[in-house]
């Protein structure tokens, strides 16, 4: 029949008084309700006391036209008739509640009086609210005020949440740039010295971490590194940590401690970096390495990751237990030496490495770097690097290092 | 004489809030698709088809509700359900008062638009 | 993972029993606690790590923190029992040279020495 065919979608005449263009613009504080019901007597009816309680009002004759309307203006409140050709009332709030769009649109649906078993049915189905057809206007009244209270707080609810994921991006963005900025501090790889190779790793768990490492040049044949670890996470330590490699600067260290030393330089850090009121404090790798005598002299605190990879193919670990910086503040750090031959390769590294978990848990742990290492002792050093931070990954399932990954390692030729 | 039981004015004016002008929209109205979903009623049961017969009658229904006629609600309730309850012959015996029932009201309507509503 | 300490008297000092992960995230729940002790004038503390599964890089830094609070106050904090991993992480860190750790509590008790 015709009827069903035509589609009225009724919605320009008095209804759009403010000569809105969109129902997206929620400024002003008038709400929208949008009717759709096939019969032009009642919906007209209904549509006057929607107008009368001053609502803006859409209005709909059918289901199909229901929704495309409901879909592009984003009504506050959308009361639908039950029984209608084609696509009736439930039918238009399952397809709702499937939108990802719409899905949370306030809808109150129409029931004929005395049939309560259609509020079972239109629940479950996907209505808010229930009203008949015979209602009394003070119901009518009623059930719409409160459809439009529950779909202004979800409208406010939405806005917060917006605003919050905008801020966070802006956060993130915030980060994202400060990361960039401590990159930029972290010496580029390369040939340090003619003879003496250089290459690096830096992933940060998040967008900050508190891992650090850098080059000092002493005299054109000694040269300092360090590899320092702020505890905790995050923004925080990052911040401890540049503050600290600013102490471990050539000028600075020879104006405070007087020498290149690194168990005087540690003895010294010490002292002037003891445990804040939070106890956070700094563990260190510091190398200094004379290039002419390839000696190398060393000294940790509370840091594990000096590694040595000989080119004979041992490799052995060289810190000894210590307290970390800021533990105990009389502390002295001793100097051990050691001597390195031509070929040889030290890493400096964080325990992020070799802590890398698999995904039932299992630590990659120490042998396994090894092995990797060993795996990769014919190629350039950084191509060597490159191989265990792969296989690390491998173990891990992913790219993400769930802890904080620096390494700096270099190579006397051969 | 029957004109001003087959419905309530003052009722059905209360029920639109007194506005006036919704009321004679919704006569008019009324008046144009009243005669259609009887007719669809009528075809439906010459096909024998109760559920249509049964969901015009709904429509039907739902417009008589805005002018508190309780003589044709009620006749129109009555053919719904023997439409849904797809009793054909129960809904052809009830077609003829509700056609009677029907059509006192718009007669009245009539009446009520060409005076003129009194405030 | 969280945390739960409870407090148990000795002759001359409070064991702290704590069960669970000494975190970041545990963090003023373990310092209130140890606070609370300090407070009330006690001036040697045990650490039972025993049921001490975990502790991170703001644990480790918390038994320092603690250690040198107590110690501000001619007390003394000793550790009791640190378990596989925890261990580890201690010796690494060369803990006992700042803070005594036993395996006995026994020992523990009798292992305060008053400040001079």
């Amino acid at each position: 029949m015709e009827r069903h065919g035509t589609s009225s979608v009724d919605c320009n005449d008095f209804s759009r008084s403010t000569g809105q263009t969109s129902g997206s613009d929620k400024t002003e504080a008038q709400q929208t309700a949008l009717i759709v019901d096939d019969e032009p007597v009642s919906r007209a009816g209904m549509a006057a006391r929607l107008k009368r309680l001053g609502y803006r009002v859409l209005q709909a004759g059918d289901g199909k036209a229901g929704l495309e309307l409901l879909r592009r203006e984003r009504p506050d409140l959308t009361i639908l008739d039950w029984m209608m050709p084609e696509l009736d009332g439930p039918s238009v709030c399952e397809l709702v509640r499937r939108d990802p769009e719409v899905f949370s649109s306030q809808i109150i649906l129409m029931t004929g009086h005395d049939q309560p078993e259609q509020i079972a049915e239109g629940l479950a189905r996907g209505a808010d609210d229930f009203l008949s057809k015979a209602a009394s206007p003070q119901e009518i009244t009623a059930r719409v005020q409160a459809g439009m209270r529950a779909a202004g707080l979800i409208r406010r609810l939405k806005h917060a949440t917006d605003e919050i994921r905008l801020k966070q991006e802006a956060i993130e963005r915030e980060l994202q740039s400060a990361a960039r900025y401590v990159v930029s501090l972290l010496p580029p790889p390369g040939q340090l010295l003619p003879g003496l190779e250089m290459a690096s790793a830096y992933r940060p768990s998040s967008a900050l971490g508190g891992d650090l490492f850098n080059v000092l040049r002493w005299h054109e044949h000694s040269l300092g590194m360090y590899l320092l670890d702020a505890s905790g996470h995050g923004v925080s330590p990052a911040l401890r940590s540049a503050s600290f490699s600013t102490f471990l600067r050539e000028d600075n260290l020879l104006h405070r401690v007087g020498s290149s030393d690194p168990g005087a330089i540690l003895t010294e850090a010490n002292r002037q970096f003891p445990l804040t009121e939070n106890g956070s404090y700094f563990t260190i790798v510091f190398v200094r390495l004379d290039i002419r005598t390839h000696t190398l002299f060393y000294a940790t605190a509370g840091h594990n990751g000096l590694m040595l990879h000989r080119r004979s193919g041992e490799i052995c670990y060289l810190a000894q237990p210590s307290l970390p910086l800021g533990f105990d503040g009389g502390n002295v750090y001793h100097t051990v030496e050691t001597q390195l031959s031509p070929g040889d390769r030290l890493y400096l590294m964080s325990d992020g490495l070799y802590e890398v978990p698999s995904p039932t848990g299992e630590l990659w742990g120490q042998a396994r770097l090894e092995t990797s290492m060993r795996e990769a002792a014919a190629k350039p050093l950084a191509d060597a690097l490159a191989h265990a931070i792969g296989a690390a990954e491998q173990w891990l399932g992913h790219q993400k290092f769930p802890d904080d990954v620096a390494v700096m390692g270099i190579e006397l030729a051969g | 004489m029957r004109d001003t039981q087959i419905f309530n004015l003052t009722e059905a004016l209360a029920r639109a809030d007194q506005d006036v002008e919704l009321f004679q929209t919704m006569a008019e109205l009324f008046l144009e698709h009243g005669p259609k979903d009887m007719a669809e009623i009528k075809t439906a049961l010459d096909a024998s088809d109760a559920a249509a017969a049964g969901r015009s009658a709904h429509r039907l229904k739902g417009a008589v509700l805005q002018f508190c006629a309780p003589a044709v609600l009620v006749a129109a309730m009555r053919m719904e359900e023997a439409g849904k309850a797809g009793d054909v012959a129960a809904a052809a015996d009830l077609c003829g008062k509700l056609e009677a029932e029907l059509s006192c009201l718009l007669d009245a309507l009539r009446q009520v638009m060409e005076k003129g509503l009194a405030a | 993972m969280s945390m739960i300490t409870k407090e148990r008297p000795v002759p001359n000092g409070v064991v702290l029993e704590i069960t669970g992960d000494l975190t970041y995230a545990n963090r003023e729940q373990f310092k209130t606690a140890v606070e609370r002790i300090r407070q009330r004038g006690v001036r040697y503390l045990i650490l039972n790590m025993a049921d001490v599964r975990f502790v991170d890089s703001s644990g480790l830094g918390l038994l320092a923190l603690v250690s040198q609070n107590f110690k501000l106050s001619q007390g003394q904090v000793s550790i009791l029992k640190p378990q596989s991993y925890v261990r580890e992480i201690m010796v690494l860190a060369n803990i006992q040279k700042l803070i005594p750790v036993y395996d006995n509590e026994q020992e523990a008790v009798t292992g305060f020495k008053q400040a001079a």
